[in-house]
C-alpha cells in the first residue's frame, strides 16, 4: 500500500499549494461543478418534457449518467496525466526519471497530476444526483443491490482507466493520443450518457464488445434499475464486473508492451 | 567478489534513417543503417570505486549508464549490476541506485524542493531515521536551506542541480550514478556537488559513477577514468597516470592587437586565424613554460588577451590513436 501512501502524502501537498492560491482551486471546482450541473439539468429537462427517454424516467437516466461520470472523474483523476503528458515524457527522455525508481510508472504519474481539482466538480454534482436518485426510485435496494453497485462503480473505474492508460501507451509507438482522447472522451462519450436502446444494433454491439462502455454504466444500471429483458444483458450485466478487472489487466499489459518497447527503442 | 558492475562484449545499437539522398528518397525508400553507440566493451567496477566516464558528444557515454539504469536493453553482450540483470531486476536495484541526470530533472516541477523529498520519501520507502540522516547529511554539504521552500521551476539551474543531487541520495544508495551533472551548473554549485560526491565516496564507501565531457569535474572527483570514443572505451586508466600522461599539455589562446607573422619556437606548435591575429599554441612544458612563451610573444606584439585551457579531449584521443598507430609500426619491425 505504498501507493496510497504515496497519494496520500501527494494530495495534502496539493490541497496545500491550493489553499496558497483558493482563488484557482475554488474556479476550478466550480466551473467544472457547473459544466456538469448543466448536462444533469439539460438531460433533466429533455425527460421530463418526454416524460421517459425509451422507458427510462428522470432517475433512471441520472443514476445511468451517474456511474458515467463517476467512472470518468475518479479515472480521470488518475490516469489522465499519463494520457495526456506521457508522449511528451517520452519525446523529452524524462520518462527515464521514472524508470530509475523503484515504483510503477503509472503509479509515479499519478501523482503527479495537477487537474485534481477539474474533476472534484463533477464528482460532487453526481453524489448529489445520484443519491437525489436513489431515493425517487420506486423499488426497495437490497443489501445485494448496494454490494453490486459498488462492484459496478469500481469496474466502471477499472473500464475508463484501462481506456486511459491505452491511449497513454499509444504514445510508445509514437502516435499522439490526445486526438484520439479528445473524440473518444468528448464525443463518444456523450452517446453513453442515454440509454443504448435507443441505438441502432450496431452501435450496441460497438459499446458493448469493441470499446466496452455499456459495461461501465448501461449494464449495471440494467440491473440495478430491474431493466433486463434480455439473456445476454442479463450476463453481461452480472460479468461486468468481472470484465472491468480483466480490461484494466489488459490495459496494464499494452502499457508494459510500450514500456518494453522504449526500453528496446531508446530515447535520445 | 564478482565485482558491483560487470559488463562483458556490451554492444548497444541503433536503427536510423541513412543520410544522404534527397528528402523524397529519404521518405519513400526508408533505408536504415545500423549504428553502434556502443561497441563490444568489457569493464568491471568493484564496490567503492569512483569512476569517470569522460569523451566528446555522442560518444555513448550516456548509452552505457542506461544500459547500467536497465531502462535500455543491450543489443549484444552481457551487463551484470550488483549481481543483477538490470532490465530484469530494474526495480530492485532502483532502492540501491542514487541517479543525477544533468538534462532532466528528478524533481517535481510544479512543487517546492521539501515537497519533492516528502515524495520520495514514500516512493523509495524510506524508513524516518534514514530519511531525517542523508537529509541532514546532503543538506549539510550542499547548504540547499535556502532554497528548501522554494518551487523547483523558480531555481536556477545550478541550485537546482544541488537539489536534484541531494534528492539522488535520500534514499542512501550504495551506488550514484552522475550523467552531465554540471552542465549548465554555475562555478560554486558545481565545486559543491564534486565535493559532496567525493565526500559520499570516501565517507560512505558509495560508489560513484559520473559520465561528463568536461574532464575537469571527473579528474576531480574520480580515482578511475575511461576515456570513450566512437562506442569505444579507448584508455582505462587510473586519474593519476592520466594526468601524468596528458596533464602537462595546455592549449593557450592569444589575441594580438596587431597581425603577427609565423614564427617558431621550440617545443610550440602554433597555428593562426584571422591574418594573425589570433594564435592557438600548443606546447610541451617539458621543453617551455607558459610564461616563457607569453614573453616570446610579447617582444613581437601587444597582446589583447590569453585563455589557457587543459588539453581538449579531442586533442588527447587524437594522441592515443596516434600512439596506438605507432605502437603497430614498432610491433611489425
Ligand atoms: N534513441 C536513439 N536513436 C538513435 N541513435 C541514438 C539514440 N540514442 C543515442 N543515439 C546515438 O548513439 C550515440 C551515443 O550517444 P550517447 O550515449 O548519448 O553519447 P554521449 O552520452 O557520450 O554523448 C550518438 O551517436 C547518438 O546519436
Ligand atoms: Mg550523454
Amino acid at each position: 500500500m505504498r501507493f496510497l501512501r504515496l497519494y496520500v502524502t501527494y494530495i495534502s501537498i496539493f490541497l496545500r499549494t491550493r489553499r496558497e492560491n483558493p482563488f484557482t482551486f475554488y474556479a476550478g471546482v466550480f466551473a467544472n461543478f457547473y459544466s456538469y450541473f448543466v448536462t444533469y439539468t439539460l438531460l433533466w429537462a429533455i425527460t421530463k418534457s418526454f416524460g421517459s427517454i425509451d422507458g427510462w424516467n428522470i432517475a433512471d437516466i441520472t443514476i445511468l449518467l451517474g456511474l458515467n461520470v463517476l467512472a470518468y472523474s475518479i479515472s480521470g483523476v488518475l490516469f489522465s496525466y499519463a494520457v495526456y503528458q506521457i508522449d511528451n515524457e517520452i519525446i523529452s527522455g524524462n520518462l527515464d526519471s521514472y524508470l530509475v525508481r523503484p515504483m510503477g510508472i503509472l503509479q509515479q504519474m499519478a501523482s503527479m497530476s495537477f487537474v485534481v481539482d477539474a474533476f472534484l466538480g463533477p464528482i460532487a454534482v453526481t453524489v448529489i444526483f445520484m443519491a437525489g436518485a436513489f431515493c425517487q426510485i420506486s423499488y426497495h435496494m437490497t443489501v445485494y443491490s448496494y454490494m453490486y453497485l459498488a462492484a459496478a462503480i469500481v469496474s466502471g473505474i477499472l473500464i475508463q482507466s484501462g481506456t486511459m492508460i491505452v491511449l497513454g501507451s499509444l504514445s510508445f509507438w509514437s502516435v499522439r493520443p490526445q486526438k484520439i482522447a479528445s473524440i473518444i472522451f468528448g464525443e463518444m462519450h456523450m452517446l453513453t450518457n442515454l440509454p443504448l436502446s435507443i441505438f441502432p444494433e450496431f452501435i450496441r454491439r460497438c459499446f458493448t464488445y469493441v470499446v466496452p462502455w455499456a459495461i461501465v454504466n448501461y449494464y449495471p444500471s440494467l440491473i440495478i434499475l430491474r431493466k433486463v429483458e434480455t439473456n445476454e444483458e442479463f450476463v453481461v450485466g452480472l460479468l461486468s464486473p468481472l470484465m472491468g478487472v480483466c480490461f484494466f489487466v489488459f490495459s496494464l499489459y499494452i502499457f508494459n508492451l510500450g514500456l518494453e518497447r522504449y526500453a528496446g527503442s531508446g530515447s535520445q | 567478489m564478482d565485482g558491483l558492475i560487470r559488463a562483458e562484449g556490451l554492444s548497444r545499437s541503433y536503427r536510423v534513417p541513412k543520410h544522404g539522398g534527397g528528402l523524397l528518397k529519404r521518405l519513400f525508400s526508408a533505408e536504415f543503417e545500423t549504428i553502434f553507440a556502443v561497441r563490444d566493451i568489457t569493464f568491471s567496477i568493484e564496490e567503492g570505486e569512483a569512476v569517470g566516464f569522460i569523451g566528446p558528444g555522442g560518444a555513448g557515454k550516456s548509452t552505457i549508464i542506461k544500459m547500467l539504469l536497465g531502462i535500455l536493453t543491450p543489443s549484444a553482450g552481457s551487463v551484470t549490476v550488483m549481481g543483477n540483470d538490470p532490465v530484469r531486476n530494474r526495480r530492485d536495484n532502483a532502492y540501491k541506485i542514487g541517479v543525477v541526470f544533468g538534462h532532466r530533472s528528478q524533481l517535481w516541477w510544479d512543487l517546492r524542493v521539501c515537497d519533492s523529498f516528502k515524495l520520495l520519501k514514500r516512493i523509495y520507502k524510506i524508513p524516518d531515521g534514514v530519511y531525517r540522516e542523508n537529509l541532514e547529511y546532503a543538506k549539510e554539504f550542499l547548504d540547499m536551506g535556502s532554497l528548501w521552500d522554494e518551487p523547483v521551476r523558480e531555481l536556477r539551474p545550478g541550485l537546482r542541480m544541488l537539489a536534484e543531487t541531494a534528492a539522488a541520495i535520500v534514499h542512501g544508495p550504495k551506488l550514484l550514478i552522475l550523467d552531465e551533472p554540471v552542465l549548465e551548473t554555475d562555478i560554486p554549485a558545481k565545486r559543491r556537488i564534486c565535493e559532496f560526491t567525493k565526500t559520499l565516496n570516501r565517507e560512505r564507501g558509495t560508489t560513484i559513477i559520473m559520465a561528463a565531457q568536461e574532464m575537469k569535474v571527473v579528474m576531480e572527483v574520480c580515482r578511475r577514468v575511461m576515456l570513450m570514443d566512437l562506442g569505444s572505451i579507448v584508455l582505462d586508466s587510473s586519474v593519476a597516470a592520466f594526468k601524468q600522461r596528458f596533464g602537462g599539455k595546455h592549449s593557450i589562446r592569444v589575441d594580438l592587437d596587431a597581425p603577427l607573422p609565423e614564427f617558431t619556437l621550440d617545443g610550440v606548435l602554433s597555428s593562426h586565424r584571422f591574418g594573425g591575429l589570433t594564435w592557438d599554441f600548443k606546447i610541451n612544458q617539458d621543453r617551455i613554460t607558459i610564461g616563457r612563451l607569453i614573453d616570446e610573444i610579447s617582444k613581437r606584439a601587444e597582446i589583447a588577451r590569453v585563455t589557457v585551457e587543459e588539453g581538449r579531449i579531442e586533442d588527447i584521443i587524437h594522441e592515443i590513436y596516434i600512439d596506438g598507430l605507432n605502437d603497430e609500426l614498432y610491433e611489425d619491425d
